[in-house]
């Protein structure tokens, strides 16, 4: 990374989010296995030895089953000795503590990394013979042969704590960084690697079994010292130029050369002791923190949101930091017992990036949305699985390949779901529910636009909780405005566009979440608007053909009905205008008809009919069953076959009324014939029964020929027109 | 069975008229009584047994199925006809699942209608295509409510779909090989099933609503 660059500068590197969280998992993960191989290299006794009070080391465990009978828990180890070094060397409670940094004095570290030495090369030579005090008060020596490595699976809980520690560190930073690279984050992301240099260093040696080779501590050491460094003063950089810039370029550099200065003459033994040398740094660096929230709030204190996001991420910060040298620093500062175990306060660390996480999901935090989540998540979720993995191979002893398996089991089944619990807590993502369906429908079918806009207004200040609403000039699609201190919501329909300003109240920024929120809000809006349009066009629609239908059929029959002098024929006129009346409402979706549908009803009563006249119909259909007339077609047809059958009932004395009715091809085929003695063709008026079908046949485009010599016939032939909406 | 009594409810005069007529040559021995509303229509059914009622179904106070239902709950041995000028299909085959046992169509001719009339009276019900359509429909539509004893039979099916293509109850009975009387038998059936799907669809409603 390059740190030295100044704000607002391109990055020296352009890789993508992703790319850039990778080469962060991987950095910690070769890191995370060098420590991995260290602690394990050591040659192993198979022990887990703890400081007594009375100043001596007791065995709380022992690990191997094949050390002989006296090394038990509970037993004190007084003594090693090898071949080389028959005398042997006596062992205190000072050679297993957790973090020589406590010592007093560089002369006490100095000579408990000598003795660290000479442990070390003793367990080096394999055989040796440990004098032990047993529980009871007698004295055993027993002779142990060392492994050669410290196998995986008995590195105790504190080791992965801390490596877990410096990972979330580096992780966490690393992901800032690669979605907003900026001055302030790059600290960010110097911190978290800083945190994982201290953190894993101090896991190697702080759970040491008993020794470590001096050289390879006082690296180790260095390393914890330098990231502690590095972690202050990165978080002190920060803070120095977020959320206000505090301080030139010259004042941060100036911090580090100091900060590094005094770094480098610990590590070198110059400071005035061990303890202040360690110890003082931390605090001088927990107080500049300090001052620099307060400034930082100070300075803030017309700006509500950068505020709340300090105070979320400087309360985080000081509990953080403030734990860690209240518990361990300033204890031993002031001469007396630290009151935490180190590894433990390194997890405290961590509430540094809870508090980022909050900060980051409700303020937006270095200008990051609720979406750099999705992101983490499925770092973490990598993660796991291969802890998970790990473990199972390790600690289970299960064959890789399930052991695979089942960890993909266990983090599919529990992780994923957890995550997106968890997910939808902090994220808080809304979704248009059936509440908001409902109103944004009622809304759509308001009477008029005030009521609309009203009612707009409304829902948006039900799903945003904004501090004002404004009308606005348009602009296209909801956006977000002023980095999401104001939401623009674009016209939709007759509603104006309005612009949201400062979303919950005020206590947040508008996110990227809001923004699909808003959209989906008016996708649906424009949804139930147009749909309304499409059912008052539809009904319009509807209204005309039904108006057309009316003047066609009805008011034609009417017409003839009034001008007709034949009150029997009046009467047939009107029992088949009740009949098109009903089609007109059967018909009332305006699809047309079935033909199948007219022609039963056609065929049914046609031969109730003639049965009543004592006449038999044969009846021959064929067509398409689900072909669709037009009324108007339908009616024509109608008309014809009744007409045809009063004909036959009334003038030509016959016994059957035969009817084929063939709809093919793009033709309609009509033949009506009768048994009966025929009529004069020669009589035919415009007024009559065969006058009307004839005019009917031929305002379709169709063509008719009636024969009466001997019989009467009829036939017609239609064009199938296409159907009238 | 002998038609004894015979309830006319209509509101327009000259409907009145026609009916009266057409019941009057149907069964001459009949007391005949008439309503012009729902409300004298509620009052007269308590007062005597019917032996059949012809009921309007758009009354100016109300709708003649509440009258067809509460002939059904009532009196269910009166013969219940609803009349109707439009025979809007809908109406009618509410009508006929609210325990009708025909329907007329007023704008019909008289001889016509004096037919049908008599036919139902002799326990042959009408059944149009377009009525014949609607109640496959309906008991299609109605499928998964069906217990199997009031699920229609593979015949009654048979014989609804010849009566939805045109055909008449006699030649029905040809073209299955069946005599006349097992037709109306079947379309009885069907009638009856009809009322007992539609109320157990509305029963199957009411607990969607948690109203049962």
């Amino acid at each position: 990374m390059d740190l030295g660059r100044s704000d607002g500068g391109t990055p020296a590197l352009r890789l993508s989010p992703q790319s850039w969280l990778a080469l962060v998992a991987t950095l910690f993960l070769v890191v995370a296995a060098s420590a991995v191989w260290i602690a394990t290299s050591r040659p192993w006794m198979g022990l887990a030895l703890v400081p007594s009070d009375d100043g001596q080391v007791v065995i709380v465990d022992v690990l191997r089953s094949d050390l002989p009978n006296g090394v038990q828990t509970g037993a004190r180890l007084v003594a090693i000795a090898t071949p080389d070094r028959p005398d042997g060397l006596d062992i205190g409670a000072l050679e297993v503590i957790e973090e020589p940094d406590t010592l007093d004095t560089y002369k006490e570290l100095n000579a408990f990394r000598e003795r660290q030495t000479q442990l070390d090369s003793m367990l080096d030579e394999r055989q040796i013979e440990l004098e032990l005090v047993l529980a009871d008060g007698s004295s055993a020596n027993v002779q142990v042969e060392t492994l050669a490595s410290r196998p995986i699976w008995s590195l105790p809980f504190q080791f992965w704590l801390q490596l877990g520690v410096g990972g979330a560190g580096i992780v966490l930073g690393g992901w800032v960084w690669a979605l907003r690279q900026e001055e302030a984050s790059a600290y960010f992301a110097l911190s978290g690697f800083g945190l994982m240099l201290s953190a894993t260093s101090a896991a190697i040696y702080s759970t040491r079994e008993l020794a470590l080779d001096g050289g390879l501590f006082r690296l180790l050491s260095a390393g914890n010292y330098a990231g502690t460094s590095i972690f202050g003063l990165a978080l002190i950089s920060l803070l120095l130029v977020y959320p206000r810039r505090l301080a030139g370029t010259w004042v941060v550099v100036g911090v580090w050369v100091v900060g590094l200065g005094v770094t480098l003459a610990h590590v070198l033994q110059l400071m005035p002791s061990q303890a202040v040398g360690a110890y003082a740094p931390m605090l001088a660096d927990f107080v500049a923190l300090f001052g620099l929230i307060a400034a930082q709030l100070v300075l803030t204190r017309r700006d509500p949101l950068a505020r709340a996001a300090l105070g979320w991420f400087g309360l985080s910060v000081l509990l953080g930091t403030g734990v860690f040298v209240f518990a361990i620093a300033a204890p031993l500062l002031l001469g007396l017992e630290p009151q935490a175990s180190q590894a433990s306060a390194f997890a405290v660390i961590l509430l540094i990036y809870a508090g980022l996480a909050i900060g980051v999901a409700r303020y937006r935090l270095f200008d990051l949305g609720t979406w750099s989540f999705r992101l983490i998540s499925y770092l973490i979720g990598a993660f796991l699985l291969l802890g998970l993995d790990a473990l199972l191979i390790y600690g289970a002893t299960i064959e890789q390949v399930p052991a695979f398996g089942l960890a993909l089991l266990v983090v599919a089944l529990g992780y994923l779901p957890l995550r997106n619990m968890i997910g939808q807590r902090i994220l808080r993502r809304h979704r248009v529910g059936p509440q908001n369906f409902r109103q944004i429908l009622d809304i759509a079918l308001a009477s008029n636009s005030l009521e609309q806009s009203v009612g707009w207004h409304n829902l948006l200040a039900e799903a945003f909780n904004p501090l004002t609403i404004e009308a606005a000039t348009d602009g296209t699609g909801a956006s977000l405005v002023d980095a999401g201190q104001a939401l623009l919501v674009p016209a939709c329909g007759p509603l104006p566009p309005v612009l949201l300003r400062f979303a919950n109240g005020g206590r947040r920024l508008f996110s990227g979440s809001d923004l699909d929120r808003a959209n989906e809000m008016i996708e649906l809006m424009q949804h139930a608007l147009d749909s309304r349009d499409a059912h008052e066009r539809g009904v319009r629609q509807e209204r005309s053909r039904i108006a057309r239908d009316l003047h066609d059929n009805i008011g034609a029959q009417l017409l003839r009905t009034l001008h007709s002098p034949d009150a029997e024929r009046k009467d047939a006129i009107v029992g088949e205008t009740l009949t098109d009346l009903r089609d007109i409402i059967a018909n009332a979706h305006g699809n047309g008809i079935r033909l199948d549908e007219v022609l039963a009803e056609l065929r049914y009563e046609t031969d109730e009919r003639l049965a009543q006249a004592g006449m038999k119909l044969d009846w021959v259909s064929r067509g398409d069953e689900g072909q669709i007339f037009s009324a108007r077609l339908a009616h024509t047809v109608r008309s014809i076959v009744r007409e045809a059958a009063s004909n036959a009932i009334r003038h030509a004395g016959a016994t059957r009324l035969a009817v084929s009715f063939s709809a093919e091809g793009a033709q309609i085929d009509l033949a009506i014939s009768d048994d009966g003695t025929g009529f004069d063709e020669t009589r035919i008026t415009p007024g009559d029964g065969l006058g009307n079908m004839r005019s009917r046949t031929l305002a379709h485009g169709g063509t008719i020929s009636v024969s009466g010599n001997g019989r009467t016939r009829v036939a017609v032939q239609l064009p199938l027109e296409d159907v009238a909406p | 069975m002998n038609v004894e009594t015979v309830l006319i409810v209509e509101d327009i005069s000259e409907a009145m008229t026609s009916l009266i007529r057409i019941v009057q040559s149907a069964f001459p021995e009949a007391r005949l009584e008439t309503a012009r509303s729902v409300k004298e229509a509620r009052f007269l059914i308590t007062q005597r047994p019917w032996s059949m009622a012809l009921v309007d179904i758009g009354l100016p106070d109300g709708s003649g199925l509440d009258l067809v239902r509460l002939f059904s709950d009532l009196a269910p041995e009166t013969v219940c006809v609803v009349s109707t000028v439009l025979g809007d299909d809908g109406h009618i085959v509410a009508a006929l699942s609210a325990g009708a046992q025909g329907y007329i169509l007023k704008g019909q001719p008289e001889p016509v209608l004096l037919r049908q009339l008599m036919q139902i009276q002799h326990g042959v019900p009408p059944l149009s295509p377009t009525i014949a359509r609607r109640i496959m429909e309906h008991f299609q539509r109605t499928g998964p409510v069906d217990t199997e004893s009031n699920g229609l039979t593979g015949r009654e099916l048979e014989v609804l779909s010849l009566l939805a293509k045109g055909l008449r109850n006699a030649d029905v009975a040809v073209a299955l090989e069946l005599a006349e009387s097992t037709i109306a038998t079947h379309i009885k059936s069907i009638y009856r099933k009809l009322g007992i799907s539609s109320r157990a669809e509305a029963a199957l409603h009411a607990t969607r609503l948690g109203l049962a």
